[in-house]
């Protein structure tokens, strides 16, 4: 789905409002739901062809926390960590996020799961096995998705809300 | 493309000496796009609803000088786009 | 109503549960976000393993509404315990990118099948009715052998079962093979050459016993990293543990390391050879365990690149011919052999710091410390992949150092059921189940007799490896092509001169399953929308020999079905008159007029597991359409031929309550150490340590020289291309790329270059350049910053980028006894962009 005229396509939401409508217009017809069902290509078309690069894009540094899509994921980080130092001696991340640097750097406490060690005994200190962070918490790229998910939020699902009728 | 426009929801605990707390409540529930959801004694859940964070913050900071506040909050934030609709 | 203020009610509730939770405070009834009370909330937990690496992670995951609505690490699995990477917590979106295939397509014009119409829906009927077609026509005009289909590691084992069933004993053709082969063909050869049978005597515990770790070429923080999270706690929880890491260039997993060695590409055969050097030199030879376990060989050597045959490389190599061959030299001998590799020619060979070398033998040398070395593709994509393999296992050889807890040579695995599916299955073009092979008779008669089929029926030539598939399907010798749950087109090497062309040439017919538009898929004739992962019962083996089922769990959206269900349903429309010849038919008159569907799974085993076998809280697709457990039925005729010849495997119910166990499994109890007394029911009491895959109980201690690579820099392309991975992305991306928390953490391929190397070529931090070989180009940005650092002369290319396909740029050079490619060296040059 990369490729040169990424700006010009029409976001997920925008084709799904663009589908809904064509089909009330053209109820019936079997050729659009069948031109809607064939996919587009993900790359260069043909796939040989050499596309250009996109930028590089920007990380997200607007320091926002981001919900987190169900409760188990790890938080995306809202900063850029370029140059940060993470190894035996030294761990950039762990200088503010640690319980007893928070109260000076007012970033988030790492969770008290990364006490735990492998048989779930709380240590006094970070758990080794919890030591490098990029293992489970990413930054994000200042960039629209490739392809939208549908994934739905667990609170969407399976109940009724007050005020649904 | 036409502005793009966030809706904020976000909720606080808000501390009170448990004398003031009726008259805080009420305080609370007369704000615009502010509900109180839940208290006790001492303390309120006040969600609010806005456009920027710093509308809500303006608002958390209005609901900290209200006599009787001791502290007030913000436990959550979440953003998300307005869309909008087709029909 | 519109929806809008439906969701900002579940908002605001959900904000005011948190911060009554924070508070501990309970929220009125009125208040609570859910009218429907506490069951409404409840989500239902399974446990799986996870879809990405050979890790074999356990997750438990969280099912609502029939959607996944949540994943997590599993506390009660052994491998992980409770940890993911971010993959890993990000399963919960794998199966909802909205490009989701869900109903076959076949290319058409004017309403039938035209090779170069396009695109268009049609029903599951039509496309296997057009499929069978084609495969019978190409079955008269041609035989077996241009019949060809092409799996991968991520085959759940039932899958790759029924398509090794369906290819050799339906198809009667060996050329199916795996992208395994892409993956760890090397490593599987040497564990057979070595040892007699395939995968490691180890296992993940020994990371809790090891005093010193060696990562051959390994980037394990960010391919393996719940390994990792087991390394970095024993590294930095004991102060006395060790860790070396290898590399042709600077990553994370250097940020733990002791002893940091960075080696010009293919030179580790040489460092190897001297670590076996200084162990002899130094007089801390095993003596009784060399006299005792092992057997010293030589091997060929100038055994080429499997190239193509007319390509000088190969033509000049004198011992291309039978590039495996060993030969028995004795201990003197290999003593002799690798005096030349001192550490002064290792050190100037492969430009690494001299000071580091010696330190890294000398873990190996010391018998006090427990040594576990591990590797990936780093050796095994490597012209010299199976020397690399042998030679790492000769230095645990000679040191003793093996199948004892914390001494552990191991070769990890890149797919999550690469050894579950692709080797201990066997489909390899050239195996059979349980390390079995197509070539002997006996073995072949042993595969007849468990399958219930007329003796002399299974084919005895190998089939087609993968590269050999690209060159036949370029060339016109293969016609009728399956591939399933991979995307070869982005993997294979050359793809663009030997890959593509062999796809779209007008002889032959090409179909790919899969769940999402790969371009391997887009360039195929038909494609069918597959179901993935937890939409279908499964069974996974990791690289420690773990073996993990887990239940279907969701549905697949649309029309989508299991591999399985694709496989089995397409061996319907096949008799055995159409695809067995006459004489074979008119010996064996029972077998005329049956459907390959009723000889290979109603066949009175894959078959006896009735219905009411299922457990009733979970769905099964393929056993309610067939009418019979037939995921149960092909683990257990599969399990008849490991059972008594260590390979065994519980009885099927039996996974579905553990996470996972470790082959052989006798007794009920799982098997850690392979090969040594106390650990290993197949090694009797008295014998302490026995190989006993190889007929004289003896491991192979093998004497194989450096070689040089295929292709090296010179003065037109000046830069070692490397090719690998990120910690994001995985399979191709074609999965992680559409999720998008994944997506925006590495959103683009991007070109590492050394700053200095840039800036001599006037190039800057995120430039967009061409990055070209002799054989094609793409267009990249310039990285100089970033996780990977490189030396002088040495660029790094991830591949998970399908608008960035830098296999036009490798070369499709293989290690001539493997076959397996070599993805980590060739020559390029970077061009600015004009």
């Amino acid at each position: 789905m990369r490729g040169e005229d990424r700006t010009s396509r029409l976001s997920a939401r925008q084709k799904y409002a663009l589908a809904a409508l064509l089909s009330i217009l053209v109820t019936g017809s079997a050729a659009l739901a069948q031109m809607s069902a064939v996919p587009e290509l993900s790359g260069a078309n043909p796939p040989m062809d050499n596309v250009a690069a996109d930028p590089i894009p920007r990380w997200v540094t607007d320091d926002v926390r981001k919900m987190r899509a169900y409760p188990e994921q790890p938080p995306v980080i809202p900063h850029s960590i370029q140059g940060y130092q993470l190894s035996v001696n030294t761990n950039r991340c762990l200088s503010c996020h640690k319980r007893e640097f928070t109260q000076g750097s007012g970033a988030p406490m790492i969770s008290v799961t990364h006490y735990m060690n492998r048989d779930g005994q709380m240590l006094a200190d970070v758990s080794p096995r919890r030591y490098f962070c990029t293992a489970c918490h990413v930054p994000q790229a200042d960039t629209a998705p490739l392809v939208d998910n549908v994934f739905k939020d667990m609170i969407e699902l399976g109940v009724e809300h007050a005020g649904d009728e | 493309m036409p502005e793009r426009s966030f809706l904020h929801v976000s909720s606080a605990v808000v501390c009170v000496r448990p004398e003031r707390a009726q008259a805080v409540i009420a305080a609370i529930s007369a704000m615009q796009a502010t509900e109180v959801h839940a208290h006790d004694a001492a303390r309120i859940v006040v969600v609010m609803e806005g456009r920027s964070t710093g509308e809500l913050g303006d608002r958390l900071a209005s609901i900290a000088l209200t006599p009787g506040v001791i502290a007030a909050n913000m436990v959550f934030e979440h953003v998300e786009e307005l869309e909008e609709t087709p029909s | 109503m519109t929806a809008e203020p439906t969701r900002r009610d579940v908002l605001k509730a959900q904000a005011a549960a948190i911060a009554a939770a924070a508070a501990g405070i309970a929220l009125p009834a009125s208040a609570q976000p859910v009218p429907g009370g506490v069951s409404a909330l409840e989500i239902k937990w399974s446990k799986a393993p996870c879809r990405f690496c050979g890790t074999g992670c356990g997750v438990m995951v969280g099912v609502k509404d029939g959607q996944v609505v949540a994943t997590h690490g599993d506390m009660q699995a052994e491998v992980n315990r409770g940890l993911n990477c971010i993959k890993g917590y990000f399963l919960s979106k794998i199966m909802y990118g909205e490009d989701r295939l869900t109903t076959p397509l076949m290319r058409k014009r004017n309403g039938v099948f035209d090779k170069e119409g396009d695109f268009e829906p049609v029903s599951w009927d039509e496309a296997f009715d057009v499929m069978a077609d084609k495969c019978k026509q190409v079955l008269r005009d041609k035989g077996p052998t241009a019949i060809g289909m092409f799996g991968s590691g991520q085959w759940t084992i039932f899958e790759g079962y029924a398509a090794t069933k369906l290819m050799r004993a339906g198809f009667r053709s060996n050329n199916l093979d795996p992208n395994a082969r892409h993956c760890m063909a090397s490593a599987a050869t040497a564990f057979i050459r070595a040892f007699g049978s395939d995968e490691p005597m180890g296992c993940y515990d020994d990371f809790e016993h090891a005093d010193a770790f060696v990562l051959w070429g390994s980037n394990m923080a960010e391919m393996h990293p719940i390994l990792w999270t087991r390394v970095a706690d024993r590294r930095l929880g004991n102060p006395h543990v060790r860790c070396a890491v290898l590399s042709t260039f600077t990553h994370r997993s250097m940020d733990l390391t002791d002893i940091p060695i960075i080696f010009k590409p293919g030179t580790d055969l040489a460092i190897l050879n001297y670590i076996a050097n200084h162990i002899i030199q130094t007089g801390r030879v095993n003596e009784r365990f060399i006299n005792d376990h092992t057997t010293f060989m030589r091997g060929v050597v100038d055994i080429g690149y499997g190239l193509r045959t007319e390509h000088e490389l190969e033509i000049n190599a004198t011992g291309a011919s039978d590039p495996g061959r060993m030969e028995p030299i004795d201990f003197e001998t290999f003593k002799q052999f690798v005096s030349n590799y001192t550490l002064e020619m290792a050190a100037e060979l492969s430009g690494a710091d001299p000071g580091f070398l010696e330190e890294l033998a000398e873990l190996y040398a010391d018998p006090a410390k427990k040594v576990m070395s591990l590797w990936t593709m780093g050796f095994n994509q490597h012209v010299r992949g199976v020397w690399a393999n042998h030679m790492v296992y000769n230095i645990h050889l000679l040191t003793g150092k093996i199948s004892e807890p914390g001494n552990s040579p191991f070769s990890l695995t890149g797919q999550p059921s690469a050894c579950g599916t692709a080797r201990e299955v066997g489909t390899f073009a050239h195996r059979l189940p349980a390390d079995l092979v197509v070539t002997n008779p006996e073995h072949r008669h042993h595969a007849e007799e468990i399958w219930g089929l007329p003796e002399g029926l299974l084919p005895d030539q190998p089939g087609y490896h993968a590269v050999q598939q690209d060159r036949m399907l370029r060339d016109g010798l293969l016609n009728f092509y399956w591939i399933q749950v991979n995307n070869n087109l982005q993997a294979a090497p050359n793809n663009s001169q030997e890959t593509y062309p062999g796809y779209r040439n007008p002889d032959n017919f090409i179909v790919v399953s899969d769940a999402y538009p790969t371009v391997t898929a887009m360039a195929a004739d038909v494609i069918l929308p597959a179901a993935m992962w937890v939409e279908k019962e499964g069974a996974y083996g990791n690289a420690e020999r773990r073996t993990h089922v887990w239940h279907q769990l969701v549905q697949a959206p649309g029309e989508a079905r299991s591999d399985l269900w694709q496989l089995a349903e397409f061996s319907k429309r096949f008799t055995t008159d159409e695809v067995w010849p006459e004489d074979m038919l008119s010996a064996n008159p029972d077998y005329r007029g049956r459907t390959l569907f009723d000889i290979l799974f109603r066949n009175g085993k894959v078959d006896r597991f009735p219905l009411d076998e299922l457990d009733p809280e979970y769905a099964n697709n393929e056993a309610t359409e067939f009418g019979f457990y037939i995921q149960k039925g092909l683990f257990e005729e599969y399990a008849e031929f490991g059972r008594g010849h260590g390979h065994d495997l519980a009885p099927y119910d039996r996974y579905h309550q553990e996470r996972g166990l470790r082959w052989p499994v006798v007794d009920g109890q799982e098997t850690r150490w392979r090969y040594r007394e106390g650990h290993d029911p197949y090694v009797k009491p008295g014998e302490g340590v026995k190989f006993y895959g190889r007929p004289d109980g003896r491991a192979v201690i093998l004497a194989v020289p450096y070689e040089p690579p295929a292709e090296s820099p010179d003065d037109e392309y000046d830069l070692w291309l490397v090719t690998g991975r990120v910690l994001e992305h995985w399979h191709s991306g074609s999965m992680t790329m559409r999720v998008p928390e994944l997506y925006r953490a590495f959103p683009g391929a991007v070109c590492f270059m050394n700053a200095d190397d840039a800036r001599r070529k006037g190039l800057n931090q995120g430039m967009e350049v061409r990055v070209v070989s002799r054989r094609g180009e793409i267009r990249s940005r310039i990285e100089t910053q970033g996780r990977n650092r490189m030396p002088r002369g040495v660029v790094f290319v991830p591949w998970f980028d399908a608008s960035q396909l830098i296999n036009k740029v490798t070369l499709d050079a293989t290690d001539p006894i493997s076959k397996q490619t070599d993805f980590k060296k060739c020559a390029v040059k970077i061009e600015r962009l004009a």
